[in-house]
Protein backbone atom coordinates (compact mmCIF):
# COMPACT_ATOMS: atom_id res chain seq x y z
CA UNK A 1 0.00 0.00 0.00
CA UNK A 2 1.35 3.33 -0.97
CA UNK A 3 2.21 5.73 1.90
CA UNK A 4 0.58 9.05 0.95
CA UNK A 5 2.22 10.91 3.84
CA UNK A 6 5.77 10.31 2.54
CA UNK A 7 7.51 13.56 1.50
CA UNK A 8 7.56 14.16 -2.20
CA UNK A 9 10.82 15.48 -3.57
CA UNK A 10 10.49 18.28 -6.13
CA UNK A 11 14.24 18.53 -6.62
CA UNK A 12 15.69 17.93 -10.05
CA UNK A 13 18.76 15.73 -10.41
CA UNK A 14 20.94 18.83 -10.72
CA UNK A 15 19.48 20.26 -7.52
CA UNK A 16 20.08 16.97 -5.73
CA UNK A 17 23.75 17.01 -6.80
CA UNK A 18 24.08 20.63 -5.76
CA UNK A 19 22.49 19.87 -2.41
CA UNK A 20 24.85 16.92 -1.90
CA UNK A 21 27.82 19.25 -2.43
CA UNK A 22 26.45 22.18 -0.47
CA UNK A 23 25.55 20.09 2.56
CA UNK A 24 29.15 19.14 3.43
CA UNK A 25 30.37 22.60 2.37
CA UNK A 26 27.90 24.25 4.73
CA UNK A 27 29.00 21.89 7.49
CA UNK A 28 32.65 22.79 6.84
CA UNK A 29 31.83 26.53 6.84
CA UNK A 30 29.90 26.26 10.07
CA UNK A 31 32.99 24.81 11.73
CA UNK A 32 35.61 27.02 10.06
CA UNK A 33 33.94 30.44 10.18
CA UNK A 34 33.72 30.66 13.99
CA UNK A 35 37.44 29.81 14.19
CA UNK A 36 38.31 32.55 11.66
CA UNK A 37 36.08 34.99 13.51
CA UNK A 38 37.78 34.26 16.81
CA UNK A 39 41.19 34.85 15.20
CA UNK A 40 40.01 38.19 13.83
CA UNK A 41 38.53 39.25 17.16
CA UNK A 42 41.72 38.33 19.04
CA UNK A 43 43.88 40.26 16.55
CA UNK A 44 41.66 43.30 16.91
CA UNK A 45 41.53 43.11 20.71
CA UNK A 46 45.29 42.67 21.02
CA UNK A 47 46.08 45.60 18.72
CA UNK A 48 43.59 47.77 20.65
CA UNK A 49 45.34 46.99 23.92
CA UNK A 50 48.81 47.50 22.40
CA UNK A 51 47.92 50.89 20.91
CA UNK A 52 46.30 52.12 24.10
CA UNK A 53 49.41 51.09 26.03
CA UNK A 54 51.63 52.97 23.57
CA UNK A 55 49.43 56.06 23.81
CA UNK A 56 49.65 56.08 27.60
CA UNK A 57 53.43 55.78 27.40
CA UNK A 58 53.76 58.54 24.82
CA UNK A 59 51.51 60.86 26.80
CA UNK A 60 54.28 61.04 29.41
CA UNK A 61 57.05 61.32 26.82
CA UNK A 62 55.24 64.14 25.02
CA UNK A 63 55.03 66.21 28.19
CA UNK A 64 58.77 65.70 28.76
CA UNK A 65 59.54 66.66 25.16
CA UNK A 66 57.54 69.87 25.54
CA UNK A 67 59.49 70.71 28.69
CA UNK A 68 62.81 70.03 26.91
CA UNK A 69 61.73 72.21 23.96
CA UNK A 70 60.71 75.03 26.32
CA UNK A 71 64.05 74.79 28.15
CA UNK A 72 65.82 74.96 24.80
CA UNK A 73 63.72 77.99 23.89
CA UNK A 74 62.03 76.24 20.95
CA UNK A 75 58.33 75.78 20.31
CA UNK A 76 58.70 73.39 17.37
CA UNK A 77 61.33 70.79 18.13
CA UNK A 78 61.95 67.96 15.61
CA UNK A 79 61.04 65.52 18.36
CA UNK A 80 57.62 67.18 18.65
CA UNK A 81 57.09 66.68 14.92
CA UNK A 82 57.95 63.01 15.36
CA UNK A 83 55.40 62.70 18.13
CA UNK A 84 52.80 64.22 15.82
CA UNK A 85 53.68 61.69 13.11
CA UNK A 86 53.44 58.90 15.63
CA UNK A 87 49.95 59.99 16.68
CA UNK A 88 48.90 59.84 13.04
CA UNK A 89 50.44 56.39 12.55
CA UNK A 90 48.70 55.03 15.63
CA UNK A 91 45.34 56.02 14.18
CA UNK A 92 45.75 53.38 11.47
CA UNK A 93 44.94 50.80 14.13
CA UNK A 94 41.43 52.30 14.22
CA UNK A 95 41.13 51.82 10.46
CA UNK A 96 42.32 48.20 10.70
CA UNK A 97 39.93 47.65 13.55
CA UNK A 98 37.01 48.85 11.45
CA UNK A 99 38.05 46.68 8.52
CA UNK A 100 38.36 43.59 10.73
CA UNK A 101 35.00 44.28 12.39
CA UNK A 102 33.29 44.44 9.01
CA UNK A 103 34.83 41.11 7.95
CA UNK A 104 33.76 39.62 11.27
CA UNK A 105 30.19 40.81 10.70
CA UNK A 106 30.11 39.41 7.17
CA UNK A 107 31.44 36.04 8.34
CA UNK A 108 28.72 36.03 10.97
CA UNK A 109 26.17 36.72 8.25
CA UNK A 110 27.53 33.82 6.17
CA UNK A 111 27.54 31.56 9.20
CA UNK A 112 23.87 32.32 9.83
CA UNK A 113 23.11 31.50 6.20
CA UNK A 114 24.98 28.19 6.04
CA UNK A 115 23.42 27.16 9.33
CA UNK A 116 19.94 27.73 7.96
CA UNK A 117 18.04 24.62 6.76
CA UNK A 118 17.02 26.58 3.67
CA UNK A 119 20.61 27.01 2.56
CA UNK A 120 20.94 23.57 0.92
CA UNK A 121 20.05 23.73 -2.74
CA UNK A 122 19.45 27.47 -2.49
CA UNK A 123 20.67 29.61 -5.36
CA UNK A 124 22.76 32.27 -3.61
CA UNK A 125 22.93 35.74 -5.09
CA UNK A 126 26.64 36.56 -4.83
CA UNK A 127 26.24 39.96 -6.50
CA UNK A 128 23.61 40.95 -3.95
CA UNK A 129 25.80 39.71 -1.12
CA UNK A 130 28.79 41.71 -2.37
CA UNK A 131 26.66 44.83 -2.88
CA UNK A 132 25.49 44.56 0.72
CA UNK A 133 29.08 44.25 1.91
CA UNK A 134 30.23 47.17 -0.24
CA UNK A 135 27.46 49.40 1.13
CA UNK A 136 29.14 49.20 4.54
CA UNK A 137 32.55 50.45 3.43
CA UNK A 138 33.92 53.75 4.67
CA UNK A 139 37.51 53.79 3.43
CA UNK A 140 39.10 54.01 0.01
CA UNK A 141 41.21 50.92 0.73
CA UNK A 142 38.05 48.87 1.22
CA UNK A 143 36.64 49.89 -2.17
CA UNK A 144 40.01 49.19 -3.81
CA UNK A 145 40.34 45.76 -2.21
CA UNK A 146 36.73 44.91 -3.00
CA UNK A 147 37.24 45.51 -6.69
CA UNK A 148 40.64 43.80 -6.70
CA UNK A 149 42.34 46.81 -8.26
CA UNK A 150 46.09 46.89 -7.87
CA UNK A 151 46.57 50.65 -7.57
CA UNK A 152 48.99 51.48 -4.77
CA UNK A 153 47.57 52.18 -1.33
CA UNK A 154 46.89 55.87 -0.82
CA UNK A 155 47.53 57.72 2.35
CA UNK A 156 44.26 58.77 3.90
CA UNK A 157 42.81 62.11 2.87
CA UNK A 158 44.19 64.49 5.42
CA UNK A 159 41.85 67.31 4.64
CA UNK A 160 39.19 69.29 6.40
CA UNK A 161 36.02 70.48 4.70
CA UNK A 162 34.25 73.38 6.35
CA UNK A 163 30.53 73.83 5.65
CA UNK B 1 38.22 79.49 31.42
CA UNK B 2 39.04 76.58 29.13
CA UNK B 3 36.49 75.76 26.46
CA UNK B 4 34.88 72.34 26.73
CA UNK B 5 34.95 69.96 23.77
CA UNK B 6 32.87 66.77 23.69
CA UNK B 7 34.72 63.95 21.91
CA UNK B 8 32.48 61.15 20.61
CA UNK B 9 34.11 58.01 19.22
CA UNK B 10 33.63 54.28 19.85
CA UNK B 11 37.39 53.73 19.66
CA UNK B 12 39.01 54.37 23.04
CA UNK B 13 42.44 54.83 21.44
CA UNK B 14 41.08 57.44 18.99
CA UNK B 15 39.39 59.31 21.83
CA UNK B 16 42.70 59.27 23.62
CA UNK B 17 44.57 60.76 20.64
CA UNK B 18 41.95 63.50 20.23
CA UNK B 19 41.92 64.19 23.95
CA UNK B 20 45.71 64.50 24.11
CA UNK B 21 45.74 66.86 21.14
CA UNK B 22 42.98 69.09 22.54
CA UNK B 23 44.17 69.09 26.14
CA UNK B 24 47.65 69.96 24.86
CA UNK B 25 46.09 73.03 23.25
CA UNK B 26 44.36 74.05 26.50
CA UNK B 27 40.86 72.67 25.94
CA UNK B 28 38.84 70.75 28.50
CA UNK B 29 37.57 67.41 27.12
CA UNK B 30 34.51 65.27 27.79
CA UNK B 31 34.34 61.78 26.24
CA UNK B 32 31.52 59.54 25.02
CA UNK B 33 31.66 56.14 23.27
CA UNK B 34 28.69 56.69 20.94
CA UNK B 35 25.97 59.16 20.03
CA UNK B 36 23.54 57.95 22.68
CA UNK B 37 26.14 58.28 25.43
CA UNK B 38 27.06 61.72 24.10
CA UNK B 39 23.44 62.90 24.23
CA UNK B 40 23.12 61.62 27.78
CA UNK B 41 26.35 63.41 28.69
CA UNK B 42 25.16 66.74 27.28
CA UNK B 43 22.25 66.88 29.75
CA UNK B 44 22.25 70.68 29.94
CA UNK B 45 26.05 70.94 30.45
CA UNK B 46 27.93 73.79 28.89
CA UNK B 47 29.71 72.24 25.93
CA UNK B 48 31.31 74.60 23.45
CA UNK B 49 31.83 72.16 20.60
CA UNK B 50 31.68 68.46 19.69
CA UNK B 51 34.14 66.35 17.69
CA UNK B 52 32.22 63.31 16.54
CA UNK B 53 32.88 60.04 14.69
CA UNK B 54 30.31 58.83 12.13
CA UNK B 55 30.22 55.03 12.33
CA UNK B 56 29.36 54.04 15.87
CA UNK B 57 27.05 51.49 17.53
CA UNK B 58 23.66 52.40 19.06
CA UNK B 59 23.54 55.95 17.68
CA UNK B 60 25.82 57.00 14.83
CA UNK B 61 27.38 60.42 14.38
CA UNK B 62 24.84 61.75 11.87
CA UNK B 63 21.97 60.76 14.17
CA UNK B 64 23.77 62.45 17.07
CA UNK B 65 24.15 65.70 15.11
CA UNK B 66 20.43 65.71 14.29
CA UNK B 67 19.46 64.92 17.90
CA UNK B 68 21.81 67.54 19.36
CA UNK B 69 20.63 70.22 16.92
CA UNK B 70 17.04 69.50 18.00
CA UNK B 71 17.91 70.54 21.55
CA UNK B 72 17.59 74.36 21.96
CA UNK B 73 20.71 74.64 24.14
CA UNK B 74 22.91 72.90 21.58
CA UNK B 75 21.30 74.20 18.40
CA UNK B 76 24.30 76.38 17.61
CA UNK B 77 27.01 74.15 19.05
CA UNK B 78 29.52 73.57 16.25
CA UNK B 79 30.13 69.90 15.45
CA UNK B 80 33.16 68.63 13.57
CA UNK B 81 32.83 65.14 12.10
CA UNK B 82 36.08 63.19 12.48
CA UNK B 83 35.77 59.99 10.52
CA UNK B 84 37.33 57.42 8.20
CA UNK B 85 34.42 58.11 5.82
CA UNK B 86 35.72 59.96 2.80
CA UNK B 87 32.77 59.47 0.43
CA UNK B 88 31.19 62.69 -0.75
CA UNK B 89 27.68 61.34 -0.19
CA UNK B 90 28.37 60.78 3.49
CA UNK B 91 29.97 64.19 3.75
CA UNK B 92 26.83 65.76 2.26
CA UNK B 93 24.73 63.81 4.74
CA UNK B 94 26.76 65.29 7.59
CA UNK B 95 26.45 68.78 6.18
CA UNK B 96 22.68 68.39 5.77
CA UNK B 97 22.39 67.18 9.36
CA UNK B 98 24.07 70.35 10.58
CA UNK B 99 27.74 69.48 11.01
CA UNK B 100 30.12 72.40 10.50
CA UNK B 101 33.20 70.53 9.27
CA UNK B 102 34.38 67.13 8.08
CA UNK B 103 37.86 65.80 8.78
CA UNK B 104 39.13 62.43 7.60
CA UNK B 105 41.16 60.14 9.86
CA UNK B 106 44.02 59.74 10.34
CA UNK B 107 44.28 63.41 11.27
CA UNK B 108 47.27 65.44 12.31
CA UNK B 109 46.81 66.80 15.84
CA UNK B 110 47.82 70.26 14.59
CA UNK B 111 45.11 70.20 11.88
CA UNK B 112 42.52 69.16 14.44
CA UNK B 113 43.49 71.89 16.89
CA UNK B 114 43.43 74.47 14.07
CA UNK B 115 39.98 73.33 12.94
CA UNK B 116 38.62 73.42 16.49
CA UNK B 117 40.07 76.90 17.01
CA UNK B 118 38.40 78.05 13.79
CA UNK B 119 34.97 76.65 14.70
CA UNK B 120 35.15 77.57 18.36
CA UNK B 121 37.08 80.87 18.51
Amino acid sequence: MKNNSAPVSHQSDDEKVLGAVQGPLAALCSVLLPVWMRHLQTSKDQSDVAVQGMLHSFAGIEAQLKQCAELAGRSDSPAQENVESMYMALQYQDRYGQMLSLLHEDMDRLLALVGSPNSVGHDFDAANWLANLESKYAMTEQYRDHSGRSDPPQSADNETSFF
Amino acid sequence: MAKTILVVDDSASLRQVVKMALQGAGYSVLEAGDGAAALALLDGRTVDMAVCDVNMPRMNGIEFVKAAKALPKYRFMPILMLTTESQDAKKEEGKAAGAKAWMVKPFSPTSLVNAVAKLCP
